[in-house]
């Protein structure tokens, strides 16, 4: 288990109270919320440490290693993760399973929130968010 | 070369949501590489509703999936925690859906059922359902295009004047 302190100074980018008010906003999240404690370590280890928080635990993302995913949040998945020293977000929108490709930054979500990073990710075209609505007639 | 993502369509009632991706040229090529892939996915569905893909499994002995609209539903359990793939895009123009859960705690139950020519299916209410064909009736109403339902407060009858096929999505609250 990683114990390590970082240097991250949540208080000047403000990211974790932008978390916290996203989180009051949306009595859902803390319902979507879907810790992952036991990934096999063929899958992890190379990157993130066995350290998983959970939503209670998610004030301490000073700490390198401690993540928090959830699912289905507004439509995506969100990761919060800490790793050397810096916060990365990753927002899975729904395709990303499949393979489509969709990891898709949402600063909506959390405004200003730090740059958005993920391991790889090559496309060989332009990456567009429609501002139209999915068609879904109800019946 | 342009991969444009529509805003998703969510629906409460039915825990579940829809989202439109469209690539649009041919050749178009996505490849990806995640650290920590997530090792489940009983809860997302994509289909190929117009156009063709395909999908490699690169430094893995996974065979190639191809998709052409109106294509099986994917992904199966087996993708679930993969690192690395690759997506072709094998049609210009070629559009997706992926429909989801909402909630964690859900999973997304999914069919498709093909009613053959002057034949009816009933569906009941609680489902998100997409019909590929151009002549049909849904409850009486005449429809002459495919398009997604959301039955949120009304069963539906469908009926098909041509052959059609009906996708089916419905959110199950997972057996813990």
């Amino acid at each position: 288990m990683t114990t390590n302190e970082s240097n991250i100074d949540i208080e000047d980018i403000h990211y974790q109270a932008r978390l916290e008010q996203h989180l009051n906003q949306n009595p859902l999240f803390e319902e979507r919320v879907k810790i992952i404690k036991e990934l096999p370590t063929n899958v992890i280890h190379d990157e993130v440490e066995e350290i998983y928080l959970s939503y209670q635990q998610s004030n301490k993302l000073s700490q390198d290693g401690y993540y928090i995913e959830t699912s289905k949040v507004l439509d995506s998945s969100i990761r919060v993760e800490v790793r050397n020293g810096t916060i990365n977000c990753y927002y899975f929108d729904g395709q990303f399973v499949a393979g489509h490709g969709a990891i898709s930054e949402k600063k909506d979500m959390v405004s200003n929130a730090p740059p958005l990073k993920y391991s790889s990710l090559n496309y060989s075209g332009n990456m567009v968010n429609d501002p139209s609505t999915t068609k879904v007639r109800n019946i | 070369m342009t991969r444009t993502v529509k805003v998703a369509n969510a629906f409460s009632n039915l825990k579940l949501s829809v989202i439109e991706t469209i690539y649009s040229s041919a050749g178009e090529v996505f490849e990806s590489t995640f650290s920590n892939p997530i090792l489940e996915n009983g809860n997302i569905k994509t289909f190929t509703f117009k156009g063709g893909k395909k999908i490699e499994f690169p430094d893995t002995e996974q065979t190639t999936e191809v998709y052409y609209a109106p294509s099986l539903i994917a992904p199966g359990p087996i993708i679930a925690g993969k690192k690395h793939f690759r997506v072709t895009i094998l049609q210009d123009d070629t559009r997706d859906y992926c429909v989801q859960t909402l909630i964690a705690t859900y999973s997304l139950n999914a069919s498709i059922t093909d009613i053959a020519a002057g034949n009816s299916s009933d569906i009941t209410k609680g489902c998100l359902i997409y019909i590929h064909g151009t002549r049909y009736t849904l409850n009486d109403i005449i429809c002459t295009e495919s398009e997604l339902f959301a039955l949120e407060n009304n069963d539906a009858k469908i009926t098909a004047t041509d052959s059609c096929k009906v996708y089916i999505f419905r959110a199950i609250l997972k057996d813990y």
